[in-house]
């Protein structure tokens, strides 16, 4: 048995706060440091890091409980076995994956062995839904695992040998490239090709080129940064959110391995164009593997010139970037939650306005970018706005990444010029039997076959990139049921129509399921969920209600009246 | 000063006001539950909602949070900010019906049947017992903890704060803990009827009737002495 010594503790948490500082954003990273050490966070260890930082341990407590990674309660095992829930991964059999774990271990989900060698969880998505079913096991991640490999992955952790100083990366599989990954660029152009000009002139570069936000929502970049450029205020951040939680997304895990130059570039350029002197890049726990290969690049930056003081030579223009880290909470993928968890706070939404371009990070004019927008700004900094502008629709330019996934023969990372269709992209990735397609991830619309002519553009099918196929014989009602269990567990909880609506959904729900739903409630929900759209406080809430919505009217005639045969809830 | 239009009305308020105090200003009641004046606002129960903005581009606001801005146009009561909030008072009623409060919100909004399964939480996680701890007792004795359908509130540990001093004030801005209300039949159905009927537990003598999770109770304490 481990005993905790206070006193030991509190050393512990001196010394890390000498590391991450004493003010409120260090607590996740203490937190972090603490669970990896004591496997888990007791609540002596909450008490001294409330009274180490000078905040109530009320305000520990909540932020603790809040993120799925850490643990409160009990003590994990020493490897934590965290399986994907997400839909990609329900589809390719994560059922019988997870009752052979279950078979191995012999717990059950959310407990852990009594040897203390192992903990079972669930987790949402990993990035991974191309090569599902997917698993982490502590930092590692494993792709394709079926029940037999189980076995032999508990086996190994017997022997101990997840002992790599950089946890290898389960490559991404990139089918198709177009003008953005074919770009062909030397060392840090882009970044000096902006230091030659004004800042002003940088962001009207970007305005030419009709830049606009890569992770779904569209707003134009050129626009977001101007007004962080325009505010007076001395202190000014750049984050970059590489917090890709949304189901079905993978193409930041790529370009973060990939490109990881260019999204860093991207950056500093973001950086010298509003007059930001700190960045950080918010990577989500379940890529932790890449915090290490990240540090790295980043140091070679610093060496280079390229990160630090007087970047590339131009005096006067200091910038440099701090990887955080999430905890597991998909809320934080939405900026004003991920600046209240940079903060070191719970991961919430905040009311807007005000608006993190001018009362963001600590109150000041923050920026907050999609990986893949910071790696169009790179390029068009660097080939030209002309040059981005060539492909997409009038108002939807260049290119996008697309995490294609589900059932078709090709899943994996494509880019595409917007303005392609639906059928177009289904033939290019061989799914045309598809009768359903998921565009956006679990927040995103459900599209059935007689819309396939509908384009993936930012006018009519906006996304973060997002595309899950669903084929002929899926069962559409499971999938609206694992996207709303999806919702109400990374649900933050603040606003009632997004914490008790999803709940409703979720009752509905199992009444279709039991061909005990009438179609006059069902219509009641459907306006529930229409009411969720208009009133919840954040994009998440406000796009909970979209996959049951759209389902619902796509495919009633599959839904209504039926009764489930097997009790499994597969939707394999 | 700040010229506004709310519904239809020209108001001008002074820099920093929000839509709320604008409209209660000039008397457009706007319904408010995790609102209250002296504590900041939280924009959570997202009963106050009103619609912003001319033709196709409205939308729906919470008004608590919401600033008031040069030119806006405010509807505080359009046909989708009733339907909104009627959707909304339902979704609170299905979850802590007893709650006086709840009930009069509702009647307010001619709600006479909620359509969702009901439970009977004691809490509707509106956050005034944490703010009011917070930024009017200078406690912080309590807080939230846990994430979506686990959200609750509680002092740290589920023990005793030290900073707790028992003063009340988390009871006394509950909406959920008053008067539990006997409920009328049909199931489900809400009758309005203690829509003029005075709440809170202080002034009450019928402790047995009171719904209330403080232990021990100050309000109760003083009135047993």
């Amino acid at each position: 048995m481990q005993v905790i010594y206070r006193q030991k503790i509190v050393e512990e948490i001196e010394e890390l706060k000498n590391i991450y500082g004493d003010d409120r954003s260090s607590l996740l990273p203490i937190l972090h440091a603490m669970q990896d050490k004591y496997q888990y966070i007791p609540d002596r260890i909450l008490q001294s890091v409330a009274h180490a930082l000078e905040i109530h341990p009320a305000e520990v407590e909540a932020v603790a409980s809040f993120y799925s990674f850490f643990e409160t309660r009990e003590k994990l095992g020493k490897y934590v076995i965290r399986l994907c829930q997400t839909v990609t991964c329900d589809m390719k059999g994560k059922h019988k994956v997870a009752r052979q774990l279950q078979n191995e271990l012999g717990i059950k989900f959310g407990e852990t062995t009594k040897d203390g060698m192992f903990s079972l969880r669930y987790t949402n998505c990993l990035g991974l839904c191309d090569q599902g079913p997917a698993m982490l096991v502590n930092d590692r991640l494993f792709a394709h695992v079926t029940p037999e490999k189980t076995q032999r992955i508990i086996e190994e952790c017997h022997r101990d040998f997840i002992r790599s100083e950089f946890p290898r990366v389960v490559p991404s599989i990139l089918r198709k490239t177009g003008s953005l990954l074919n770009a062909e660029t030397t060392g840090a152009e882009g970044l000096k090709n902006a230091l030659g000009k004004k800042p002003a002139e940088v962001i009207e570069e970007i305005r030419k080129s009709n830049l606009k936000g890569r992770g779904g929502a569209g707003f134009p970049t050129a626009f977001k940064w101007q007004l962080a450029a325009e505010d007076s205020s001395e202190t000014k951040y750049v984050v970059c959110n590489a917090d890709e939680g949304e189901p079905g997304t993978f193409k930041d895990r790529f370009l973060l391995y990939d490109r990881t130059d260019l999204i860093l570039d991207g950056m500093t350029i973001g950086a010298y164009a509003i007059g930001a002197s700190q960045g950080f890049i918010y990577l989500r726990i379940e890529y932790r593997y890449m915090q290490k290969y990240l540090e790295a690049a980043l140091e070679k930056r610093r060496q280079q010139g390229l990160l630090g003081e007087n970047i590339a030579g131009r005096k006067g223009f200091n910038f440099d970037i701090q990887i955080r880290m999430g905890a597991g909470a998909y809320v934080c993928g939405e900026e004003t939650a991920l600046i209240e968890s940079l903060e070191g706070e719970r991961g919430e939404p905040r009311n807007r306005p005000p608006f993190p371009v001018d009362t963001g990070f600590f109150g000041r004019p923050t920026i907050v970018n999609n990986v893949e927008t910071f790696l169009g700004a790179a390029l068009i900094l660097t080939k030209g706005a002309q040059w981005f502008a060539e492909h997409g629709t009038d108002k939807s330019k260049g290119t996008k990444l697309y995490s294609i996934s589900g059932d078709c023969e090709k899943p994996g990372i494509y880019e595409f010029a917007f303005g392609t269709s639906i059928n177009e992209l289904l033939i290019e990735v061989g799914g045309e039997n598809a009768k359903a397609v998921q565009i956006g991830g679990a927040s995103g619309l459900c599209i059935s076959s007689v819309e396939f002519d509908r384009k993936l553009s930012f006018e009519d099918l906006s996304s973060g990139g997002s595309v899950i196929i669903f084929g002929p014989d899926r069962d559409m009602l499971q999938v609206a049921k694992n996207f709303s269990n999806f919702f109400i567990e990374e649900s933050c909880g603040q606003c009632t129509p997004c914490r008790i609506g999803n709940i409703k959904i979720r009752e509905g729900i199992s009444l279709l399921e039991k061909g005990k739903c009438s179609s006059s409630y069902l219509k009641e929900l459907v306006k529930l969920s229409d009411t969720m759209r208009l009133t919840s406080k954040c994009g998440l809430g406000q796009s909970s209600g979209n996959a049951f919505t759209t389902i619902m009217e796509g495919f009633r005639e599959e839904i209504l009246g039926k009764a489930l045969n097997s009790t499994e809830g597969d939707i394999s | 000063m700040i010229k506004l239009k709310i519904n239809g009305l020209n108001v001008s308020v002074e820099k920093g006001t929000t839509i709320l105090e604008a409209a209660q200003s000039v008397g457009f009641p706007i319904p408010t539950l995790c609102h209250m004046e002296g504590l900041t606002p939280y924009g959570a129960c997202r009963l106050c909602v009103v619609e912003i903005g001319t033709g196709d581009r409205t939308k729906l606001v919470t008004s608590c949070t919401y600033p008031a801005e040069e030119g806006l146009v405010v509807r505080t009561a359009s046909e989708r900010v009733l339907k909104a909030r009627r959707m909304i008072v339902e979704l609170l009623l299905a979850s802590c019906p007893q709650s006086k409060t709840i009930q009069d919100i509702a009647s307010k909004l001619h709600v006479t049947q909620q359509r969702f399964r009901q439970e009977h939480e004691d809490c509707i996680l509106c956050g005034l017992c944490v703010r009011m701890c917070k930024e009017q007792m200078m406690a912080g004795a309590i807080g939230f903890r846990g994430r979506g359908q686990n959200r609750s509130i509680g002092t740290p540990f589920d023990i005793k704060s030290e900073v707790c001093r028992l003063c009340g004030g988390c009871i006394y801005v509950c909406p959920a803990c008053q008067l539990r209300c006997t409920f009328t039949e049909p199931d489900k159905a809400i009758c309005g009827g203690c829509l003029n009927l005075s709440p809170p537990c202080v002034d009450k003598d019928q402790f047995h009737d009171m719904m209330c999770y403080m232990d021990p109770c100050v309000a109760c304490e003083i009135k047993e002495d």
